[in-house]
């Protein structure tokens, strides 16, 4: 505590030592304008915080720590006739804390950055494992041993509604803790004018995510977990450029290197269901592994997975651009991208009833692994080129051309053996494949400006993706534009536009398909044939200076079909409405509304099926369909009175956003299940509950001039999160997560309700 | 009361240091200033056609008011127009505008150019670096130029935007994006984190959708969640070609900025046999195991590794 006194009472007094000779020189430096031009502002910023949350504290704060304490806040310029300073402290001592500073002057310029920026997924969260190590968890042995032993009175993952309805015994042993994490980000960034026309820049940039997130974790179909993934790792990017430019052209060639590094590499785990790997003592292929364990649970002890690989990738690339006659501007960029992984491989399994001789003679593959690292590899190689031109105020061209290389040439790896789910090995047939995609792109407009302040622009496109590994190797969009801009009328702005694109697969393969296990009649969007139809409006009337109205009206139509589509997304759909308006009468008055609602729908088919030879795979009585509808309102209000009370700032805010998300079931398939009732008299098939939430937001902020160096202010906010998702798990009759759900142990994490509110008092000083 | 002493005196410490940091700065400032004076680059003067910086002041004051703590004030910048022709480096000679008492057509008026020809004017020497690709880019395809955006004498936010912050202005004609930082998942918008500008840069750029990083969709994305990167030993199909096939990058209403709720989304493409094709709907959340592929993280309880996987048994993303 002395030391902690010492310490503050240190940087007070340094800093009132220092205020004085600042606000002398400040002084001295009132001088006519002709001979001292310089400017310093800033603002000192320092007060308090109170937050008070009922529900889900995490989902309130989400990005940001607001917990109570002291807030403080910094903001300073100073700008000379030589350079330019100025440096910004946010949040000081937060989690979400925020430094920045930059430097200008003729000849170099400087910007620092660090940024703290947290994701908040619960702070509700709990976890029968214990983390006993660097991406090692490890759960409680006697639990373990009853729970593979069967123990009467003992469950450990609930599998039916019956065991549901009773507690796992890692219920119990869950030990809650805060499930956040962290990215920090500090940067460096030096620009040296050399001349006028030349600059070269150099920039460093280190970010690092710490924490935990949720992730997936599981042993079998039935005995999925979730565990929270520790995080460790750090982005290193460090680039180089040189830029010259005069009013002819310029030319740019830059240098970027990107270094990922990864201290938590795998991630082992204990299995809630056992504590020995499995063996019934039989030989391959009936054991002694149970062939059955990746749905039935009998599998390995512990498990082990791969997380993210270290990476590095190397960019080179130059830009140039040069202006000639006829307001005609033609520049071009080209780049090369080299983007490498060669991590250690994890072993094919942690299984030891797997990992012995009398498996490996019926898997050889498995006895070792083909190679010891991933030598994976892909180039890019990209370039563009633009042509724009008015060669008369009445026209205007522009056309475009770009190329995309992702070029994968990783050593595919070979896996025609590999374990499933740690728990059993299982012939594949097939080795990794990298997937290469050649993308061309062509893009060209005509602009005409016939009628006064507006311009009507057509234009066309042409795209063309060839990919390896795909249903098709090549797709074709024809693309087709047509806008009309009103701009420059004091009274209106009027923008609308229309798009149809017409995508065309060539190459299809119905083996790639096959080979997948894939209906033949599946086409994935991404890259099945489809019609697109987009168009938008947008009016902006203007009938003073002091009153806006906008009123935006877009819709947009994905159909997708083709020859032999039956499977897949079949249709997307969105609409979207805003209106509002912005009022200023005066200077000190600003009132603005405006209301936005949004419709997306989609429409997806699929076939229940065991696969080939039962004749379920072709029966057409056992599709389904999906019909996902969501309709989304928006609407957002501020009202500033700035100086309208003297010497007093009052400011409102209130933001809205909700969602309504149906997801319906329909075909034969959902008809045959709803008419078939189980051992209870249950339908076989129940439609699901809309997933909905309702967000809002309420500011209000004072701040009051009690001179021209001193304020103080207050500001509240209010904040209001309703929410009801299926998915999300609770005990029964609370809003506190349940971890020991149907066929699952996990975190409890999930979209929970809350209210929140946060106030702050804080006192200005403006220099 | 511990942790609010903690942050306290960390914070107050921190404060003052960089309080005394600048105050340092500048008094460090104010002794050399004496030097920035005598060095100071004359205002513009009258010349030729030209009127000179002062006899623009003499009648618009207000408008230098507004300009002195810009960019284009910096005279230390030898581009800057205060290192040039001062107000005429924009707007041009303005001798016989000032000699005819003001007449509006001697003189150009920025605002009420024809937006290309404006636009022009400030790329005159904006052409570079960041608005190197400006010509023929989306925004100036539609007429959206730059005094669209920007205001050199009546900015509200930075840098010299109409409006005090990057996602209000872009609101004015991408309202329905921007209505997405409000959705239950989101990026960092809305608590100002991130701004438009974080992932776009609107004056033009070699990327698609006027991405500022990289030449694609995925460069662009694992600029920052390199962890994504790879190139993995299994690689996912969709991910290795946009991000956008899964994700909504501007906010969701579903977990993760999906563009649908998973087990749904994953069943747009993954039609097979056995449980991928399998209607997952409120019996199978309330009746058997099968609730683990609709509730929670769905699908990715067990296909963690959707983005691609590094393991051996990588090829299902199961480990």
């Amino acid at each position: 505590m002395r030391n902690r006194l010492m310490i503050v009472t240190a940087a007070l007094l340094l800093a009132s030592a220092t205020l004085a000779p600042v606000q002398a020189s400040a002084q001295s430096q009132e001088q006519p304008a002709a001979s001292a031009a310089a400017s310093t502002k800033g603002i000192f910023d320092v007060g308090f915080r109170g937050t008070s949350v009922t529900g889900d504290e995490a989902r309130y704060e989400r990005y940001s720590d607001l917990q109570n304490g002291a807030n403080i806040n910094l903001s300073f310029r100073k700008q000379t006739d030589t350079y330019l300073f100025g440096a910004d402290a946010q949040n000081v001592g937060y989690r979400d804390q925020q430094y920045s500073a930059l430097y200008k002057s003729g000849k170099v310029n400087f910007s620092f950055l660090y940024d703290s920026i947290p994701l908040n997924y619960g702070y509700n969260t709990s976890t029968p494992w214990v983390e006993s190590g660097k991406g090692k968890w490890t759960l409680d042995t006697a639990a373990r041993t009853a729970v593979q032993n069967k123990q009467a009175g003992i469950l450990g993952i609930a599998t039916t509604a019956a065991q549901a309805a009773q507690a796992s015994i890692y219920r119990a042993l869950a030990k809650p803790f805060n499930l956040t994490q962290k990215r920090d980000s500090l940067g460096f960034d030096v620009t040296y004018n050399a001349t006028s026309e030349l600059g070269i820049t150099a920039a460093v940039l280190s970010t690092a995510k710490t924490g935990y997130q949720p992730w997936g974790a599981s042993f079998a179909f039935s005995y999925a977990n979730e565990l929270p993934l520790p995080l460790d790792h750090r982005t290193n990017d460090i680039s180089l450029a040189a830029e010259w430019a005069n009013q002819k052209g310029m030319f740019r060639v830059a240098w970027e290197g990107s270094w990922f590094k990864n201290q938590i590499q795998s991630l082992e785990w204990d299995n809630p269901v056992r504590i020995t790997d499995f063996s019934n003592g039989r030989e391959p292929l009936l054991g002694p592994y149970d062939p059955s364990g990746y749905s039935n649970g009998n599998g390995p002890a512990f498990g082990r997975q791969s997380t993210f690989p270290d990476s590095n990738q190397n960019t080179v690339s130059f830009l140039a651009l040069v202006k000639l006659a006829k307001r005609t501007v033609i520049n071009g960029a080209f780049s090369v991208v080299d983007n490498t992984q060669n991590d250690t491989l994890i072993p094919w399994t942690s299984n030891s009833v797997i990992n012995q001789p009398v498996v490996w003679a019926a898997f050889p593959e498995l006895a070792k692994l083909e190679r010891a690292t991933a030598e994976a590899k892909v180039r890019g190689v990209n370039g563009q080129v633009n042509f724009s031109s008015r060669p008369t105020n009445k026209v205007g061209i522009s056309a475009k051309y770009r190329h995309n290389t992702h070029a994968n040439i990783s050593r595919p790896f070979n896996a025609v053996e590999y374990v499933r789910f740690d728990a059993v090995p299982e012939e594949t047939g097939s080795e990794s494949e990298g997937h290469d995609i050649v993308r061309d792109t062509v893009d060209a407009s005509v602009s005409f400006s016939l009628m006064p302040l507006s311009t009507l622009r057509v234009g066309y496109g042409y795209d063309n993706v060839n990919r390896t590994g795909r249903a098709h190797s090549d797709m074709r969009d024809n693309i087709f534009r047509v806008t009309l801009d009103t701009t420059g009328n004091p009274y209106l702005v009027l923008r609308v536009g229309y798009e149809m694109n017409k995508r065309k697969g060539f190459g299809f393969s119905e083996m790639a398909l096959e080979e997948g296990g894939a209906q033949p009649g599946l086409r994935f969007y991404d890259e099945a044939e489809r019609d697109r139809n987009r168009a938008n409006l947008l009016f902006t009337l203007m009938p003073t200076s002091t009153v806006d109205i906008t009123a935006s009206v877009a819709y947009g139509k994905d159909a997708y079909k083709g020859p032999g589509l039956e499977f897949g997304l079949l249709d997307a759909n969105t609409t979207s409405y805003n209106v509002g308006i912005n009022f200023t009468p005066t200077d000190q008055v600003a009132f603005g509304a405006n209301f936005g609602r949004e419709n997306f729908s989609s429409l997806q088919k699929s076939r229940a099926a065991s696969p080939p030879p039962s004749p379920q795979f072709s029966d057409p009585t056992r599709d389904w369909t999906l019909d996902n509808d969501e309709k989304v309102n928006n609407v957002d209000v501020y009202l500033d009175l700035m100086n309208l009370i003297s010497k007093t700032d009052i400011k409102f805010g209130y933001v809205f956003s909700d969602s309504d998300n149906a997801y319906v079931h329909g075909g034969p398939w959902v008809a045959t299940l709803r008419a078939t009732l189980d051992a209870t008299g249950q339908p076989t098939s129940q439609a699901l509950p809309n997933v909905t939430n309702s967000w809002q937001q309420l500011r209000a902020e004072l701040r009051v001039h009690a001179s021209a160096k001193v304020g103080f202010g207050l500001e509240y906010r209010y904040e209001k999160l309703d929410v009801s998702d299926y998915a999300t798990i609770n005990l029964p009759g609370t809003d506190q997560p349940r971890i020991d759900y149907l066929g699952a142990i996990t975190t409890g994490y999930g979209n929970r309700p809350y209210k929140g509110s946060t106030g702050f008092a804080r006192i200005f000083y403006f220099f | 009361m511990h942790s609010f002493c903690k942050t306290f005196f960390r914070g107050a410490a921190l404060a003052g240091l960089v309080a005394g940091l600048l105050a340092s700065a500048g008094t460090a400032s104010a002794a050399t200033s004496g030097k920035a004076t005598v060095q100071q680059a004359p205002a513009a003067k009258a010349q030729g056609e030209y009127a000179g910086q002062d006899t623009c002041l003499g009648c618009h004051e207000d408008k230098a008011a507004a300009v002195k703590d810009g960019p284009h004030a910096r005279a230390f910048n030898p581009n800057s127009p205060a290192a040039t022709a001062g107000c005429e480096s924009c707007h041009g000679a303005g001798k016989a505008h000032a000699e005819a008492g003001g007449d509006k057509s001697l003189i150009k008026g920025i605002s009420k150019l024809p937006v290309n020809q404006s636009s022009e004017l400030c790329t005159s020497c904006h052409d570079r670096k960041k608005h190197a690709l400006w010509a023929g880019s989306q925004h100036d395809q539609r007429n959206v130029g730059c005094t669209s955006c920007h205001s050199v004498h009546a900015a509200k936010g930075a840098p010299q935007l109409k409006a005090k912050s990057e996602p209000e202005l872009c609101a004015s004609c991408h309202k329905a994006i921007v209505n997405k930082q409000s959705r239950f998942n989101h990026m960092p918008v809305r608590e100002s984190k991130l701004g438009c500008s974080s992932c776009h840069n609107v004056h033009g750029s070699t990327n698609m959708k006027l991405l500022k990083a990289g030449t694609t969709v995925d460069e662009s994305c694992t600029s920052c969640h390199s962890e994504k990167r790879g190139p993995y030993l299994w690689e996912h199909a969709p991910v290795a070609d946009a991000c956008v096939t899964c994700h909504d990058p501007h906010g969701s209403n579903n977990d993760r900025m999906l563009v649908a709720k998973a087990p749904f989304l994953c069943q747009r493409c993954h039609v097979t046999a056995r449980h991928p094709p399998t209607v997952y709907d409120s019996y199978a959340l309330k009746n058997s195991s099968a609730a683990n592929r609709i509730s929670g993280r769905s699908c990715l309880v067990c296909h963690q590794l959707i983005h691609g996987s590094n393991s051996p048994n990588g090829k299902a993303f199961l480990r």
